[in-house]
């Protein structure tokens, strides 16, 4: 299945596109302490906001920190949170769905409420929200973004475990005794963790927007980690002496959202063409 | 349900101890313990939620913990400039992106729709504080066309409109490539109905055809995304606002946020949400007002005409 | 007799499918004459509906081929551009569709269906006009409070009541020739017997020609003074109505009367025509109907041109 969907991603240029830019940014995550050509954090005061140039392949930033390198180690932060907050919202997030699928009405009510409750915020604000209560930090980005992520996740998987729940088969192992953790584990789980799967690769862009806006207001991870939005930020900061690190930035950050949008829909097109009328 | 999910979240975000931080570490206990019991914090949590939404009652958002001001009147001097921006954000996007959308669903295929398809995924994907910042690097640093910061002289209409095309352009752009594309998968599918060939048949010209009865159909689904999409605007404004150092409720929630002035983040976002719901209400009131057939069902009361027709 | 007014020659039209060419009209020739209802039978899948819309060009977005001529007062349709061919449409040739449902417009009301109906065809009217007449129509086509009637939307309305507003969205156009497609299927059969009764009222203040598109050989006995039987793409039999119905000459035609007959009594004997309808993707050569025809033999692996058997009643068999 895997592979006829590889097959169909390849056969449009948008996909082909996307496939592109996420291979190139997921090299440059695994491989930067071995392509970057100075120490991300190496401080060079004589080269400060220093155009491109030989040593400084994309110049340099206020610091005089190597562009290029720090680039490559922001893919790596960008690419860390998404996987890691993806990861942990789809485990609480599913756990929760299909808990609830389960529960009596007042249990499933309960975690739905806990779902509107969260998604009454607007995204961006709810993150700024729980930054200001947990404060800033690698794992509390981690932790926060997560938490945004949950009911997307949770309404899917309780939606789909409700389809389920009462097909023949699942009916016929409670005859033979099963019990509903061992049903949802065995059984509701593998049938509904496919489509849920194609959307998480879909949040993925998002989940980089987020962490690298929060780190663009200095709420997100801390320096001296390398992240796209701190370098947009420190550029934006000093725009009137260089353009080379807002330039940089802002076009790894295009790069990586729209390179994972379009392999996402393409992924998504593949693999379940009825999921093509969301938009 | 939406008052029961605002209330439980306000608790959230209510963090556990501020008078600490705010009077920092050499705080004598006594001074902490005096702020704690100014601030309502020694009550216990169901009882500081009574005087939360009592006070909210009356209109009153709490005191900004450093200047001691009501934080409804920070809040609602902010408000408007969010609300502008956020409005012509919004009519910038259907000002472009419906026009796009119809023009791909029209072309479907061409070269044209391919080139639309691709701006529109780029507009969506691409986050809109990169947007923001180009946008001011092109237009203002390096073209010097627009001014950079502020939100205008508050006399000088001309001013503050000047002061207001980048942030909402910045704003628009991920709106014109949702609208665009929505409109587009809309309207193909409603041109393929049957009601859509009847007017073909009585010769109306194919223009009418597509912005008279198709539109008003595609615009629908459209809305009923749109209405979350708010929600991301909101976010945007945040952005836009610290960008281009805008007064409003974004940059309001980020300064009160790096401050630790919780009472004005807990009143500033309290506010946003409520513009959130608000909007979404506006949202699910304007299918009634689109499509009869929702209007039906919310108004099935009366309907003389129905019945007589029925026998 | 003089010129028809409405000719049409050699008519084929085909369509991409998913499994191949799907020949959906092959050599269509008709004359049709002013005045005149004329009924055109067939199983789904016959034709009828490409005929129709053939007429208007409206045909889907995966036609393939729609050649020969559609004579309409000697101008012929296929060679019209499009904004001529909206000249056409609603002015000359208005159609009723099949589903009432589905054919009007769910957030317009009535009033705009009818008043943006009779633009193309009257330009002169002021839209206080066209109200006025929308009005009259309304009341003639049956239906009760035409004021009302004008503020509903089609989702108010029975299905009954639609088919009406149909019909005096068609007349108001007052076109030459109306088509009326399966006009009455989606209806109940009480509904039916009374949308036939509107139309046969209304003959006396509409003259032009009526297309009275069906797949029920009863209501066409009932309405219409011409006969055109249809069968996998191709007309097998035509005359007038009396004639084919006392004398049909295509063996399918004399299938269908006893099919219809059968029901009719209620008797439990069902009759059916055995086999199925031809896959309009690879058609049989030779007489589309010979797979199922009791009475084939030896020259039905040959086509039988449609001859002329009476005055006006032709037929495509080889049977005598």
């Amino acid at each position: 299945m895997i592979e006829t969907a590889l097959h169909i991603i390849r056969s449009n240029a948008s996909g082909r596109f996307g496939l592109f830019a996420v291979a190139l940014i997921l090299a440059a995550a695994l491989l930067a302490p071995w392509i970057g050509t100075h120490g991300p954090n190496a401080i060079d005061p004589i080269h400060r906001l220093a155009p491109p140039s030989a040593d400084h392949w994309l110049g340099t930033d206020q610091l005089g920190r190597d562009l290029f390198t720090r680039l490559l180690y922001g893919a790596r932060t960008a690419i860390a949170v998404a996987l890691a907050v993806i990861a942990l919202a789809l485990c609480v997030g599913v756990t929760l769905g299909m808990t609830a699928a389960y529960l009596p009405p007042r249990g499933e009510r309960l975690i739905l409420i806990l779902f509107d409750i969260i998604s009454s915020f607007p995204t961006v604000i709810l993150a700024l929200a729980l930054v200001a209560v947990v404060g800033p930090g690698f794992g509390n980005v981690i932790l926060l973004i997560a938490v945004v992520f949950v009911p997307h996740f949770g309404r899917i998987a309780r939606a789909q475990t409700l389809t389920l729940k009462n097909s023949p088969f699942l009916e016929a192992e409670i005859v033979l005794g099963a019990g509903p953790w061992r049903r949802m584990r065995h059984h509701v789980l593998p049938n509904i963790i496919g489509p849920i799967i194609v959307l998480a690769s879909m949040d993925i862009p998002v989940v980089i927007t987020i962490e690298a806006g929060l780190s663009f207001l200095g709420l997100g991870v801390r320096p001296p980690i390398a992240s796209w939005g701190s370098m947009l930020n420190d550029g934006y900061n000093y725009l009137d002496q260089s353009y080379w690190p807002v330039i940089a930035s802002g076009f790894a950050l295009t790069m990586a959202t729209l390179g994972f949008t379009l392999l996402g829909e393409a992924f998504r097109d593949a693999i379940d063409p009825k999921l093509r009328r969301q938009p | 349900m939406g008052a029961i999910a605002l209330l439980l979240s306000l608790t959230l975000i209510i963090p556990g101890d501020p008078a600490t931080i705010l009077l920092g570490p050499r705080a004598t206990p006594e001074l902490v313990a005096a702020l704690t019991q100014r601030m309502g914090l020694d009550l216990p949590l169901h009882l500081r939620l009574v005087h939360f939404f009592g006070d909210l009652l009356r209109g009153d958002l709490g005191e900004d913990i450093l200047s001691g001001r009501p934080v409804a009147g920070l809040v609602l001097a902010a408000l408007p400039n969010t609300v502008m921006l956020a409005v012509s954000a919004i009519g910038l996007a259907v000002l472009i992106g419906v026009p796009l959308g119809c023009y791909a669903a029209t072309h479907p295929g061409s070269f044209g729709d391919q080139v639309a398809a691709f701006i529109s995924v780029g507009f969506i994907s691409t986050p809109s504080f990169v947007i923001a910042i180009f946008l001011l690097l092109i237009f203002s640093v390096s073209l010097h066309w627009l001014p950079v910061m502020g939100a205008g002289d508050a006399g000088d209409p001309l001013d503050q409109l000047q002061h207001l095309v980048l942030p909402s352009l910045a704003l628009a752009a991920g709106w014109i490539g949702y609208i665009a594309r929505l409109i587009r998968s809309s309207l193909l599918e409603v041109l393929g109905e049957p009601f859509i060939r009847t007017s073909r048949a009585y010769g109306i010209a194919e223009r009418a055809i597509v912005y008279k009865y198709a539109l008003k159909l595609a615009c629908i689904p459209t809305l009923a995304v749109l209405g979350v999409g708010v929600g991301e605007l909101l976010g945007g404004a945040v952005f836009a606002e610290i960008i281009f150092n805008r007064p409003g409720l974004g940059s309001l929630i980020y300064k009160s946020i790096l401050d630790r002035n919780y009472p004005v983040v807990q009143g500033s976002i309290f506010i946003v949400v409520l513009l959130f719901v608000l909007t979404n209400l506006l949202v699910d009131l304007s299918y009634a007002w689109l499509d009869p057939r929702t209007r039906d069902s919310i108004s099935s009361s009366f309907a003389p005409w129905r019945q007589r027709a029925r026998t | 007799m003089s010129e028809p007014l409405l000719r049409i020659e050699d008519l084929s039209v085909s369509f991409a499918g998913d499994q191949g060419v799907v020949h959906a009209l092959s050599q269509v020739t008709l004359d049709i004459q002013r005045g005149r209802i004329i009924g055109i039978v067939g199983e789904s899948g016959s034709g009828k509906s490409t005929l129709a819309l053939a007429l208007l060009r409206l045909l889907p977005g995966n036609l393939l081929d729609c050649s020969g001529r559609i004579l309409l007062e000697g101008t012929d349709l296929l060679k019209l551009s499009q904004a001529q061919m909206r000249g056409v449409r609603g002015r000359r040739i208005s159609m009723i569709f099949q589903d009432p449902m589905s054919s009007l417009n769910p957030v317009f009301t009535v009033e705009t269906h009818l008043i943006d109906a009779q633009r193309a065809s009257r330009p002169d009217l002021s839209t206080s006009e066209m109200r006025q007449r929308a009005l009259e129509m309304l009341a003639k086509v049956g239906i009760p409070d035409p004021p009302a009637g004008l503020r509903a939307y089609p989702h108010q309305l029975s299905g009954g009541m639609r088919q009406r507003t149909m019909i005096a969205m068609a007349l108001l156009t007052e076109p030459a020739i109306l088509i009326a497609d399966e006009a009455t299927t989606a209806l109940d059969v009480t509904i039916e017997a009374q949308i036939v009764a509107l139309i046969r009222a209304l003959r006396s203040d509409y003259a032009g020609t009526i297309l009275f598109i069906s797949h029920s050989l009863g209501l066409v006995a009932e309405l219409c003074d011409e006969v055109v039987v249809m069968y996998a793409g191709t007309v097998v039999e035509s005359g007038p109505s009396a004639a084919v119905f006392a004398k049909p000459q295509h063996p399918y035609t004399r299938a269908l009367l006893e099919c219809e007959l059968d029901l009719q009594d209620g008797a439990d004997r069902f009759v059916s025509i055995p086999g199925e309808v031809p896959s309009l993707i690879d058609p049989p050569g030779g007489c589309i109907f010979a797979p199922r025809c009791r009475s084939r033999f030896d020259r039905c692996l040959t086509a039988p041109p449609l001859i002329e058997r009476e005055s006006g009643h032709r037929a495509a068999c080889w049977l005598p």
